[in-house]
């Protein structure tokens, strides 16, 4: 006998020993938890924690002078029900954002259509050029618009010089018209990317099927592409729609003041006229708006397909 | 645990997933310098069991201890144990020496006996001169070599292989099995082998442990688990095996058993199942190559009369399916074509005869487990 | 695959497809074009080709105190965000968490919530913690929004990620930091360049939450933004604009090869 003393120890008794591994499987959750720590404590220090404060903000008023009082109060909310010019903003808001939505996702499918069926082998360099618009700067791409619109701007000059018109449009610039065409820009990778990913899933062989019992190339594709691709569209129109109302930028560049949406009204809250309570009030109630009719609709899509099926 | 002849013990080992029992109170010995086989259809444990062994997953219960030492809270890097993945896990990054290299790091060597080591490793696996390839430039089976090398080069107490061969085809897989068994056999380290093909775990293994559910149903040499299955599950498991319905008909006092086997009649057996009463209901098994088929009687100890319903021809073997009187299963023959132009062939309809010895019977207490 | 695909549908999605492409581009193009333009007014017919308002750039010393700033602000958010996100993307991929969706959902919402309200909110913690604005703030403020980006980014590649790779790396010896070294890092490296350069291009872009935290202390966006109500700054505008785009471009061109080059590869043998 060697004389070695072998030690037993029950699997349920021992703590950490010096070998036991911070990666050890025993317990992957709890260090998958652990892992996940920074990121969680990022999150709430810089997003939750913020918006917290913001809706707490809405209940205190505003005293003038940058002075606020931190007892709870609906005054602001009251504020925005009896004055109709806040609702106003809002609904144009809202109604700006569907008419982008529905206008980008229009335009977009045609194009995430054709690079997802009709592009074979270069597919990479359309999703590049796709994408690449969207990542340089926002700021860029709307002045550049405003500088396109403008009564001395491109469009007009450009018309002018060739002789088509005699003098400068002047619906391109500072009015919703402007908002829509600008926004409709700004998004539109957010729109092609979703629907090219969910047509890019659909398998072929379905088509054929579809062929080979009977249906023509339009047929198919209201039948069975289209309502395939359902959750792409839906994924691009919430995208769009959301950021799209309280877009800032935009409307404060090219909308004019027939152009004003409720973000411009927000930051005015947060600048000059100083009244930060009420403008978090806004900003709670803008998101609520949004948050709601998102919901809507996208329950309502849900029924709508459950009940077509 | 003998710590002279055995290497590796599980006692009462359990592995759960959430709810599902992976593992099921699994107790078994792993002897030195043998090509152990770990043989089962997929789900029944067995690549959970090799992971538990590798230290990749811990056990919710038991202990495993390998030479003496138990590997409770030992991490997988501290294990005298090495794998080679069923995917090989060829490290795209490295080319191939480096890959062979790579656990020899915390050996400390200096870089010309790591160097050695290599060479002489690539020596051995058959691929001298890779050493500067890159992974994407081998084929399946120079990859899953390297896998090897990789993990021999260590000199693992315990060499652990998870489905190395299910990825290439069948002639490299027959040439590999023979080239593992020989590798084994020359460098005497243990194998632990997991696989679902009974055939390669027959030709390879010194023994092998026939897994269902996260339970072991047999471990015997593969004669003994061909030729004496301890439960119908692996009768049926290994091979082909033809089920008759047989009721014990009495049981003598010198430990004889008299049983009434559908088909073939009354037939003597010497031994007893513990089970064993007048009226119970069994099963009794022959395995397909030991039943004969003849035009004429036999003076075999079983010879019954049937009808060919099938007849397969497959090139150096056939295969027919015999319904005999008083049997309600088709009897399932093989036999070598040793000359089939010239002697008898049975074709679909011949009358024929079956024969086979007593102790070609097999007899199973259980119905299914 | 249907044989009789119609080519005259092909085409016209075709044409549709190349005059959308363009369409996207156009404000892109209209500034480095107009950027040359010899006139302070920015229409046809153009006037003349000139380099002066490039010129006048380089000498400008708010314009390079505000280039000095985003680019501090864009390398930290760059650095922390990539950081956050590999040590976040890990444990996501490599274990299965229960809550592990609405965790991402939650990582994910500042793609979604406007800029607006992300940069308000943090104005108002900033105020009543009595903290001050300045260039950490907005650099927290990027890294809420870059890290979304660098989380998505991350996961696509870790999610090919062979887990065996790791766990052969680990029963041949080598313990968890060795093996991330030596086998995870190399091998996500490509992806952790890409989220990096990604995020510090939307950093160097972003303007509205640098506009509510940088106060004393303008990026360059912020500063491009004052300018624009000087007309007689339009065309230096124009051409800072147009430098922008450019290094935006090259940066997230190489960035994008990087990302989509890895994943049409497979990792694993």
């Amino acid at each position: 006998m060697s004389g070695k003393i072998r030690v037993e120890t029950d699997i349920e008794t021992v703590s950490g020993s010096g070998n036991r591994s911070w990666f050890s499987p025993s317990h992957p959750n709890r260090s998958g938890y652990l892992q996940l720590l920074p990121a969680l404590i990022l999150v709430s220090v810089a997003l939750l924690a913020p918006l917290v404060l913001l809706i707490v903000t809405s209940f205190w008023t505003n005293l003038g002078g940058g002075e606020v009082a931190s007892e709870l109060t609906l005054v602001n909310y009251e504020t925005l029900l009896e004055r109709p010019g806040y609702a106003r903003i809002i609904l144009r808001s809202i109604g700006i954002a569907a008419c982008v939505t529905f206008i980008t996702v229009l335009l977009a499918y045609p194009l995430a259509y054709f690079v997802a069926f009709d592009v074979q082998k270069r597919k990479l360099i359309w999703l590049l050029l796709i994408t690449l618009p969207f990542w340089t700067s926002y700021l860029l791409r709307v002045f550049a618009w405003k500088v396109i619109l403008g009564w001395n701007g491109v469009i007009n000059s450009g018309l002018t010089t060739i002789g088509i018109i005699n003098e400068p449009l002047s619906f391109l610039l500072y009015k919703p018209f402007s908002v829509v065409v600008t926004l409709s820009h700004a998004w539109a990778t957010f729109a092609i990317l979703p629907i090219y990913l969910s047509l890019e899933k659909i398998d072929h062989s379905l088509l054929d099927a579809a062929a080979d019992l009977g249906d023509g190339s339009v047929q198919r594709f209201f039948r069975v592409t289209l309502p395939l691709s359902m959750p792409g569209v839906i994924a691009a129109t919430v995208i769009i729609f959301i950021p799209t109302v309280g877009d800032y930028i935009t409307p404060a560049l090219v909308g004019g003041p027939d152009g004003l949406m409720v973000a411009n009204l927000i930051q005015a809250q947060f600048g000059k006229a100083n009244n930060w309570p009420l403008g978090a009030a806004l900003s709670v109630t803008s998101i609520a708006t949004v948050a709601i009719i998102t919901l809507l609709f996208v329950s309502a899509i849900r029924q709508f397909m459950a009940r077509i099926r | 645990m003998n710590e002279q002849t055995d290497l590796v013990e599980l006692r009462n080992v359990t592995k759960k997933f959430d709810n599902y029992v992976a593992i099921d109170d699994i107790s078994l010995t792993i002897r030195r310098g043998e090509f152990f086989s770990l043989l089962g259809s997929s789900g029944c444990g067995k690549s959970t069991l090799l992971r538990l062994l590798a230290g990749l997953d811990w056990p919710n219960a038991g202990k495993i201890f390998v030479d003496g030492q138990n590997m409770h809270g030992v991490p997988a890097h501290n294990r005298p144990c090495n794998m080679v993945f069923q995917s090989y896990a060829i490290f795209p990054h490295l080319n191939v020496s480096d890959n062979i290299a790579y656990g020899l790091r915390r050996f400390g060597l200096s870089k010309s006996e790591k160097r050695k080591r290599v060479e002489e490793m690539l020596f051995t696996i058959g691929l001298e001169g890779f050493g500067n390839r890159n992974p994407d430039q081998l084929s399946g089976g120079q990859a899953q070599r390297v896998a090897l090398a990789r993990a021999l080069v260590r000199q693992p107490k315990v060499l652990l292989l998870d489905e190395p061969l299910g990825a290439l085809d069948k002639t490299l897989r027959e040439q590999m099995q023979v080239e593992l068994r020989q590798l084994q056999r020359s460098v005497g380290i243990t194998f632990v082998f997991v696989t679902h093909d009974q055939e390669e775990a027959l030709s390879m293994s010194d023994r092998i442990a026939v897994m269902s559910a996260g339970r072991v149903l047999q471990i015997a040499t593969p004669v003994d688990i061909y030729e004496r299955p301890n439960c119908v599950a692996v009768a049926k498991f290994i091979g082909d095996m033809n089920f008759l319905v047989a009721i014990t008909e009495r049981v003598k006092t010198a430990g004889q058993v008299l049983v009434n086997v559908e088909g073939f009649g009354e037939i003597e057996f010497d031994e007893r199942l513990e089970s064993d009463r007048p009226g119970l209901s069994h099963h009794v098994a022959i395995r397909p190559e030991k039943l004969t088929v003849t035009n004429e009687r036999t003076d075999a100890e079983i010879c019954v009369r049937g009808t060919v319903e099938s007849s397969s021809y497959w090139g150096d073997q056939s295969q027919f399916q015999v319904s005999i009187d008083g049997c309600e299963t088709l009897l399932m023959v093989t036999a070598h074509n040793l000359d089939p132009l010239r002697s008898y062939y049975p074709v679909r309809g011949s009358q024929v005869w079956l024969s086979a010895n007593n102790s070609a019977l097999l007899r199973f207490s259980d119905s299914e487990n | 695959m249907i044989q009789q695909r119609g080519h005259v549908g092909r085409s016209i999605r075709l044409m549709f497809s190349s005059l959308y492409l363009l369409y996207l581009y156009i404000p892109i193009l209209i500034l480095p074009i107009f950027s040359f333009n010899d006139s302070f007014y920015i229409s046809f017919p153009l006037r003349g080709f000139t380099t002066q308002w490039y010129a006048e750039l380089v000498v400008d010393t708010s314009i390079i105190a505000a280039l000095k700033s985003s680019v501090q602000i864009a390398l930290v958010t760059a650095l922390v965000s990539t950081f956050f996100g590999v040590i976040t993307v890990r444990p996501l991929t490599r274990y299965r968490l229960r809550g592990e969706r609405s965790i991402l959902s939650m990582i994910m919402l500042p793609i979604i919530i406007p800029e607006l309200i992300l940069g308000i909110s943090l104005l108002v913690v900033v105020n009543e913690m009595g903290l001050m604005l300045g260039k950490w703030a907005v650099i927290t403020g990027h890294t809420l929004i870059c890290f979304p980006f660098a989380v998505a980014i991350l996961l696509s590649r870790f999610e090919g990620f062979d887990v065996s790779l790791e766990e052969a790396s680990l029963d041949l010896g080598e313990p968890p930091w060795q093996t991330f070294w030596r086998i995870i890092f190399p091998l996500a490296f490509p992806g952790i360049v890409a989220s990096f350069l990604l995020t510090f291009t939307i950093s160097f872009d972003e303007f509205l939450i640098a506009f509510f935290l940088s106060a004393s202390e303008p990026t360059l966006p912020v500063y491009l933004w004052g300018q624009l109500r000087f007309p007689k700054k339009l065309p230096s505008a124009l051409a800072l604009g147009s430098l922008i785009i450019a290094v935006s471009f090259v940066v997230v061109a190489f960035a994008e090869w990087l990302r989509r080059r890895q994943s049409l590869q497979k990792v694993n043998i």
